[in-house]
Order: structure tokens, then C-alpha cells, then sequence
């Protein structure tokens, strides 16, 4: 068995995992801190986000104009206090980045530069080509190995988090080079593991995108909150689900239907292309409703058309598309336009936490896509993620290094929970029972959640969901893991994966049934209408005794009182 | 990694290209080769100590056809050493790297050329004529 | 609908075996989806790296025919085959070479990792500067390709020195320190040349180019590694003149 002791310990290692150590690294030296992930640092899914990432950097654009955009985006279910913070954080995070190395894209007077975005009214997406994350990500990392005081632990697939007393004592984990049982012991902890979208068979996600943050934080009795919200971006290509980029409406391309149209003038006649997500999502899914898509073996699709960008802009603008088009589809997107549909893509809800990132549970933080602060409510504008990575995984690491300097001790750990964690890891997935594995529960469970908890929702479609997780949740009881060498065991791993994914759909369903009103990215087509009489609340989830349970709390307002949505 | 599995990674072609891998190990194994033929070459240099009629007799002996077929086979190895090695310098200067490809070739190309011509030279001197 | 049979190296060092598998084929099917068909349908235990499958988080490299690939962004239809069985194509499917090697598809990276970070891959300043540090695109161009590198670790895979020599810094790295020293807002130059001009850094690379044709990003290290040998050299001489192990005057 190994124990590791840190002062904080950040699970996952991402845009707001690595800035939280870096952040909580510089707020003091003399502090030990742990960075756990289950995979290699640079292999997080940041790592893909491609557009840009939003931040008031010059003339003409103002916090207000970025916190409304934000607001009106979110559909008026962010709190509006905590995206202050944001849009007046984000500069610095920016020059930080440009300090420590970031290939940010450059004006020809050699300063940052900026491209337009959906949902926002100034061209305020900061982008390093059409690789953002990609860079920010590899910045961060090649940052944090300046300081000594950040141990990396890399490839360890964490399990739980220990709670005693209301207060944070440690994590679980498995090496999975080795398959050896390690504990985490610390202080703080920061929970910065990202999304859950592989909850979906169409999706952005990268396959190790599995809820697994928010599912322990459950376990552990930790809130999640407004998990209903799931952005579909509307351009993933098929058939694969890979992202094409919104900077590439952002550059002037179209959305075709079959027709030939752009058919975004019908629904978003100002903003056309470049509407906010769900709007665009949404409008894309009307248009092949309605029978205006085109149809292939892998399903429906409109067409990203960026012919007319011309050969030269694509490919200094956008080269990681073309590349992307090229390797995986053989098209060259300067000759044919891009086959696209809307795949999940964001969880705008994640386990809560306030304006300092602290969770109501004694020494543990989120950040990041895990966490909800919230500042997208309802439905997250393009390049408000990485930012908010940016923004919050910075106040996570420094708020926590605070924290921790005020306790002497690390907490002692319940070892009989321990021992009881190490029990159930070692034994309860390798008994043989049942025939189920692990993909086949997998792939239903995906087809449930696309086929019925995806862009419209009713109240039928969702009940039928959660009957059917309940379902899958009983029979996973019959999966064992077949694989009995411990050394990179990757049949284990996607059964720990599959029992968070389990978990958290559970809650996306819930939330969404409760939910009777249409509000950014949930849109019910039985309640067609946005309820800001009853409706303007966060959900929060609580799991209590095996039992999901509901609560709202309102949302903060500050000056930006609700309207309609028009763009 | 072991030495004997570094050797073998050492003179493994799979995967390689002419112009890579492969003009690397024939880089490495001709110098070799040029590098064991000096030696050969100060033994017969050293022939001289006992007398210059006994090295007359050493010359017409390596001047006899076979040897001489030996010698034009040396000489192919030195002509690719060498117009790989101006490459290479050039190359390590920074120079014509992104047209690795094409600059291998055409420095086979001239080597080729410059191998035939001494070939010629030497057959019609030693072997053919003369 | 087609078919094709990867041929994978199964097993850990002790005890290995290849082991062939039928995967069907559609146009597009890349290598990666093929391993997922494996370890969905026919054989859970099969062990690999992957993630994003959009060729940008370089876990899932491997040697493809011999040949170190990213196998999310290789379709199958483009590889030419190692053989043939029954009229059926063969792939076949090993771990990274060069790479101390723990099961099936996985190889240890943390050598890899190590030796990148040995070379101080990130931006040196003397002061924390203020405000916006100017950069005009032609000097970004100068290093832009250099900043692709995904970590995926095909150029080490493919490059002859590092599969025989482990000391060796590799490819990756020292792209890695070039990237940084070509950056106009780095004054960290001669503490990487310091690093790198060592018999087992820039100098032990012979130029076999191997890794630029491995690497999938067409970042082109040994490009890279011939202009840091250039900067090297320079600061040597610097370094015999001023007698300061650091290289500053």
C-alpha cells in the first residue's frame, strides 16, 4: 500500500487542476501539494477545447458588456455576482498565460488577438490558432514543473473521498501501472475532474470523460448542483463526434441545410451562426426534424460550409479543422463543407460551490467543469470554459492554500473505511457472476441518455430513462471484470468508469424531470416556455442513504434582471 | 534495455526509410568498413619495411584483377560514406533539412556518378587496358 | 462489409505471445476504433492508452507495422499491410519501441516525461513583467510548428538512437528546449544550452530524421535539433572563452 501526505491534494490535472497547483504553488512555497490524475497531465480533455477563451483585453469591450453576455447566455440562470469575478479576473489570467509561454495568435502590432464568439457582442475570444486549449494546457504543465513543492502523480485512478466529521481526510486511489491500493492523505482537497459527456454516444468528450469527480463527490455527500444542463454544441463531425470548432462560425462560416440555406436567419436573424449554443443546437435539430438535413449511414447532418473562407484563411486560422476534416473524414474543407450534428459537449452543473470555490464540506474545493459556481447557468457561451477553468482554478489554489495554512495537522483517516474501500476495489469487481460486461451496459446506457435525455426532453422520454438506469444500475451488479493482471488494467478501469457514469446519469435524469420549464440547454418540449416565476432556481442533489434528493436554492442577481432572449 | 537488445534496435531496418534510418546504419556500418580497411591498409603500407623489392612483389599481387574488384567495392563503400557524410554535415549545420529526401538522393545521385567514373578509370588502367 | 486481422503483441515482458483478432472494417475506420471494437466485443482484457481520438492528447501511440503512429488518426484503409492471411489484411500492432515496456499496448512514459522536463521546457525571465509581452506573428512563426507536440512519443519510438541508447535526451526534448529558445519572450537560452550540449543531448543525435517522419503534428524535430546543435556549438565557444560554466558573460 502507498501513502502519499500533501498539504492540498488536487484531483485531476487539467486547464483547472494545473492552475489551481500552480496558483496555490506561488501562494506559498513551503506547502506540499499533490496532483492526481487518472491519466497523463497533458492527455486531460482541456487539452481539446479548440475556439478561444473569452477575456476583456482591449477598446471597446467592458466587464458589463462580458458579464451580460455571460448572463443573457446562461438564460439568466448564472449568478451574477460570481461572473463579476470572472469577466474581471480573466484579463490577468490571460497575460499570465502570455508570460509563461502560451503561442497565443498575434495582432501584426504583436499583441494578443481576438476573434468573435457565439453569444458574445465583442470578438473578445482570446485563441492560440484553433488549438486554445491545447496550448493553454501544455503551458500550464510546462509551468508547474518550475515549482518543487508539486508532486505529480500521474495515472492514479482515484475511487473515493474520504469525509470524517464533516471534514476532508483523504482520497482512495489505485496505481494502475502497478495496481497497488495508495492513499491520498491531506488537508485541502481540490476537485478539478471535469465533465461527464461520455454519458452520450455522440459526443466531444474524449473517452475518459466519465463523471468520475462528480460521482465520488455523491458518494461522498457532496451537493451537485443544476446537473440537468448539458450542452450539445452544434457542430461535431460525423460521424465520429469529434469537435469542429465554434471559431470556425466565429471566421464566417455557414450553416447549410439541404436545401442549400442558411437556415440560422430563421431562427437567430441577428446573430445567425454565431446565436449561443443551445440556440444553434436547437435550430439544427429542427431543420432535420422537419426533413431539411441530409441523411448518411451514421445518421442526420447539416453542413459547416467554409468554402469561401479561402484556402489561406483556413489555414492560418483554422488548421487543426482542416487537419481534423482531412485525417478523419478525407475532406479538405477549402473544396467541401464539413458534415455536422450537435453532440454533447458540457456540463454546465457540477458539484457546488460558492464565490471562493468551497464546498460546504470542511477542506474541499472545486474548479473547473466539475464545479458549479455558476456562472453558465443554464447554457455556457463558447470560450467561457476554458476561461472559467482559468478564472476559478486560480482562486481554488489560492483560497485553499489559505485554508490550509491555518490547520496544523492533516487529519487522521478512518481506517476502517479504508480498509473497507481497499476490500470492495480487490474483490467486488473480480467476482464472477452474471454474463453482462462492461460495453454492453455502457452502450445502453449511452443510447438511453442521447435517445432521450438529449437536445428536447419530455416528460415521457425522461421517466422511460430513468427506469432504464435503474435498470442498468441493478444490472451492473452482474458485470465482472474478466482481466485479473493488475498491471494496467483497463478492463477495471472502465468498470470504476462505468459505476460513476451509472451514478450521475441518475441525477441529470432527475433534475431534468423536476425541471418543468424550457431554460438554455434544457428545453422541454412539454413545458415550452421559460418559468422565472418558478423556475429561476438551482437544483441541488444530495445523496442520502442511496437516495437522490432535490432542493433549490435561488439564484443571485445582482443588476442584470431577467428579459427575453433574442439574438 | 539491455546491450543485446540495444544492438539489435541498433541494426534493425524495420520500419526505417532509405533515406533515414537505413542511411544512418549504412552510414555507421561503411565506417566501419573504411575504418578496418585503413588498418589493412598501414599493414600493407608497412610491407615497405622489408625491402622495395619484396613491396614491388606485394604491389603486383593487390594490382591482379581480383583484388583490384575489391578495391572498386571499397571504393563504392567510401564514395557513399563520403556523400552521405557531406550531407550530413550540412545538414547538422541546419542546412537543407526539410528536404532531407530529396538532398539524400541527389547526393546518392552524384556519389553514383563519381563511383562509375573511378570505376571506369581504374578497370581500363588495371584490368581492361593499360 | 470488409474485414481485416490485427495482430497484437499481448502480454507483459515475462511472457508475451501475439494474439489475432478480426475487426470489420468501414471507410474511415481508424486502427483506435478497431482496439475499442476489440476490447468491446471480443476480448475485454486487452490493455491501451487513448483518450481524445482526435489526434490531439498523444496517448494512444504505438508501433503500427513497425512504424510509430498515432492509431486515433491512422484509418486502416491507408496502412499497407504487413501480410495477408486467408486474403484477409494483417495490421500489426505493437507497443512503442524504445520505451521500457509494461503490458500489451502500454508502454512507461516516465522517462519520457523526465527528460522533457530536463530541459527546462518553459519560459525563463528575470522579472515578472507587466502588461502584455509583445510578440509580432513573424516571431511566433519561428517557433509556432514547434509548439504542436503532443507528447505522443513516436519521434523517441522511431528515432535509432534512442531505441539503443536510454541516456539519450530524444527527440521530444529537445525539440522541447529549441521551441523555448527560439521564443522571443525567453531569456532562459544558455540554461538550456547548458543541458543540452552534453555528449547524451543535441550532440548524440546523427540526423537519421527518423522522428520528423514519425511525428504525426509535422512538428519536424530533427529540424529543430540541427539549429539547437548550431546554438550549441556557439555557445561551447562561448563557454572555452569566458570560462563560465553558465555560458553569460
Amino acid at each position: 500500500m502507498e501513502i502519499h501526505k500533501a498539504d492540498i491534494i488536487i484531483l485531476g490535472a487539467g486547464l483547472a487542476g494545473l492552475r489551481a497547483a500552480i496558483s496555490a504553488a506561488e501562494t506559498n512555497k513551503n506547502l506540499k501539494i499533490a496532483v492526481v490524475s487518472k491519466v497523463f497531465f497533458l492527455r486531460s480533455h482541456s487539452t481539446a477545447a479548440e475556439g478561444g477563451t473569452a477575456a476583456v483585453l482591449y477598446e471597446g469591450d467592458s466587464y458589463d458588456l462580458h458579464a451580460y453576455d455571460t448572463i443573457k447566455g446562461s438564460d439568466y440562470l448564472a449568478d451574477q455576482d460570481a461572473v463579476e469575478i470572472f469577466v474581471r479576473t480573466m484579463p490577468k489570467e490571460v497575460l499570465d498565460l502570455d508570460h509563461w509561454g502560451c503561442p497565443w495568435s498575434r495582432l501584426p502590432d504583436g499583441r494578443i488577438a481576438q476573434r468573435p464568439f457565439g453569444g458574445h457582442s465583442f470578438p473578445r475570444a482570446t485563441y492560440a490558432a484553433d488549438r486554445t486549449g491545447f496550448h493553454a494546457l501544455h503551458t500550464l504543465y510546462e509551468r508547474m514543473l518550475i515549482y518543487e513543492n508539486i508532486e505529480r502523480f500521474q495515472e492514479y485512478f482515484v475511487t473515493s473521498i474520504m469525509i470524517d466529521n464533516g471534514t476532508f481526510t483523504g482520497l482512495t486511489a489505485m496505481n494502475m501501472k502497478t495496481g497497488e491500493y495508495v492513499i491520498f492523505q491531506g488537508k485541502a482537497l481540490i476537485i478539478a475532474a471535469g465533465g461527464l459527456g461520455r454519458l452520450y454516444s455522440f459526443t466531444t468528450y474524449s473517452h475518459t470523460v466519465t463523471g468520475d469527480g462528480a460521482a465520488m463527490a455523491l458518494r461522498a455527500g457532496l451537493p451537485l448542483e443544476d446537473m440537468e444542463f448539458i450542452q450539445f454544441h452544434p457542430t461535431g463531425l460525423v460521424p465520429s463526434g469529434i469537435l469542429i470548432t465554434e471559431g470556425a462560425r466565429g471566421e464566417g462560416g455557414y450553416l447549410l441545410n439541404k436545401d442549400g440555406d442558411r437556415f440560422m436567419k430563421k431562427y437567430a436573424p441577428q446573430k445567425m451562426e454565431l446565436a449561443p449554443r443551445d440556440v444553434v443546437s436547437r435550430s439544427i435539430m429542427w431543420e432535420i426534424l422537419e426533413g431539411r438535413g441530409y441523411s448518411g449511414p451514421w445518421g442526420p447532418y447539416v453542413y459547416l460550409d467554409l468554402r469561401h473562407l479561402g484556402d489561406e484563411k483556413i489555414k492560418e486560422r483554422l488548421p487543426a479543422i482542416r487537419d481534423i476534416a482531412i485525417k478523419f473524414n478525407n475532406i479538405n474543407p477549402k473544396d467541401e463543407p464539413i458534415p455536422v450534428r450537435p453532440a454533447a459537449h458540457y456540463t454546465m452543473g457540477g458539484i457546488q460551490v460558492g464565490n471562493d470555490t468551497m464546498s460546504p464540506v470542511k477542506g474541499i474545493f472545486a474548479s473547473g467543469e466539475a464545479s458549479c459556481v455558476s456562472i453558465h447557468g443554464a447554457n455556457r457561451l463558447g470560450s467561457n470554459s476554458t476561461a472559467e477553468c482559468l478564472v476559478f482554478g486560480d482562486i481554488s489554489g489560492r483560497n485553499a492554500a489559505l485554508y490550509v495554512e491555518k490547520i496544523q495537522n492533516i487529519p487522521d483517516l478512518n481506517m476502517d473505511k479504508v480498509k473497507e474501500e481497499e476490500n470492495w476495489l480487490y474483490k467486488e469487481p473480480f467476482k464472477e457472476r452474471g454474463s453482462e460486461s462492461v460495453a454492453t451496459l455502457r452502450r445502453e446506457l449511452q443510447n438511453t441518455m442521447q435517445e432521450k435525455v438529449g437536445i428536447f426532453r419530455n416528460e415521457k422520454d425522461l421517466t422511460d430513462a430513468l427506469k432504464i438506469i435503474k435498470d442498468l444500475q441493478k444490472r451492473f451488479d452482474n458485470v465482472y471484470v474478466e482481466d485479473k493482471n493488475m498491471y494496467y488494467n483497463t478492463n477495471l478501469m472502465t468498470y470504476f468508469e462505468l459505476r460513476n457514469l451509472l451514478e450521475v446519469a441518475e441525477v441529470v435524469v432527475l433534475g431534468a424531470i423536476a425541471r418543468k420549464e424550457s431554460r438554455g440547454a434544457h428545453y422541454r418540449t412539454d413545458y415550452p416556455k421559460r418559468d422565472d416565476v418558478n423556475w429561476m432556481k438551482h437544483t441541488i442533489a444530495i445523496k442520502r442513504a442511496g437516495k437522490i434528493e432535490l432542493s433549490y436554492i435561488p439564484v443571485r442577481v445582482t443588476k442584470w434582471q431577467p428579459e427575453e432572449r433574442k439574438y | 534495455m539491455g546491450i543485446k537488445e540495444a544492438f539489435k534496435n541498433w541494426l534493425s531496418i524495420k520500419g526505417r526509410h532509405i533515406h533515414g534510418g537505413i542511411a544512418y546504419l549504412f552510414h555507421r556500418l561503411t565506417g566501419l568498413i573504411i575504418l578496418l580497411y585503413l588498418y589493412v591498409h598501414f599493414g600493407a603500407l608497412s610491407q615497405l619495411l622489408n625491402g622495395g623489392a619484396s613491396y614491388k612483389n606485394f604491389l603486383t599481387t593487390v594490382e591482379s584483377p581480383p583484388f583490384v574488384a575489391l578495391d572498386i567495392l571499397l571504393f563504392f563503400v567510401i564514395f557513399y560514406h563520403g556523400a552521405n557524410g557531406i550531407r550530413l554535415v550540412f545538414n547538422e549545420f541546419g542546412i537543407g533539412t526539410k528536404k532531407n529526401m530529396l538532398f539524400f538522393w541527389v547526393m546518392m545521385a552524384l556519389g553514383l556518378i563519381g563511383w562509375i567514373l573511378l570505376t571506369y578509370i581504374v578497370a581500363t588502367r588495371f584490368i581492361g587496358g593499360g | 462489409m470488409d474485414k481485416v486481422i490485427f495482430k497484437i503483441k499481448r502480454g507483459t515482458p515475462e511472457e508475451w505471445q501475439y494474439v489475432e483478432y478480426e475487426v470489420p472494417v468501414e471507410k474511415g475506420t481508424t486502427i483506435l476504433d478497431g482496439l475499442y471494437y476489440i476490447r468491446d466485443n471480443i476480448d475485454h482484457t486487452l490493455s491501451f492508452r487513448a483518450s481524445c481520438r482526435m489526434e490531439v492528447c498523444g496517448s494512444c501511440a504505438m508501433m503500427v507495422n513497425n512504424f510509430p503512429r498515432t492509431t486515433c488518426s491512422t484509418q486502416i484503409e491507408n496502412v499497407k499491410p504487413d501480410g495477408t492471411k486467408n486474403g484477409i489484411k494483417v495490421i500489426k500492432l505493437e507497443p512503442l519501441s524504445g520505451y521500457p515496456w509494461i503490458r500489451d499496448l502500454v508502454v512507461d512514459f516516465d522517462d519520457f516525461f523526465k527528460k522533457h522536463e530536463s530541459v527546462k521546457p518553459y519560459i525563463i525571465r528575470k522579472e515578472t513583467p507587466e502588461g502584455q509581452l509583445l510578440q509580432s506573428p513573424e516571431q511566433l512563426a519561428k517557433f509556432k510548428q514547434l509548439t504542436l507536440c503532443i507528447k505522443c512519443g513516436a519521434c523517441v519510438a522511431a528515432c535509432p538512437i534512442s531505441n539503443s541508447d536510454p541516456l539519450y535526451l530524444g527527440p521530444a526534448a529537445l525539440a522541447a528546449a529549441y521551441r523555448f529558445n527560439a521564443d522571443s519572450r525567453d531569456e532562459g537560452k544558455n540554461k538550456r544550452l547548458a543541458v543540452v550540449s552534453d555528449p547524451e543531448g543535441c550532440w548524440r543525435c546523427h540526423f537519421s530524421a527518423e522522428c520528423s517522419e514519425a511525428c504525426p503534428k509535422d512538428v519536424d524535430p530533427a529540424s529543430a535539433i540541427q539549429k539547437l546543435k548550431v546554438q550549441a556549438a556557439v555557445f561551447e565557444f562561448k563557454r572555452i572563452f569566458t570560462g563560465r560554466k553558465d555560458g553569460e558573460k
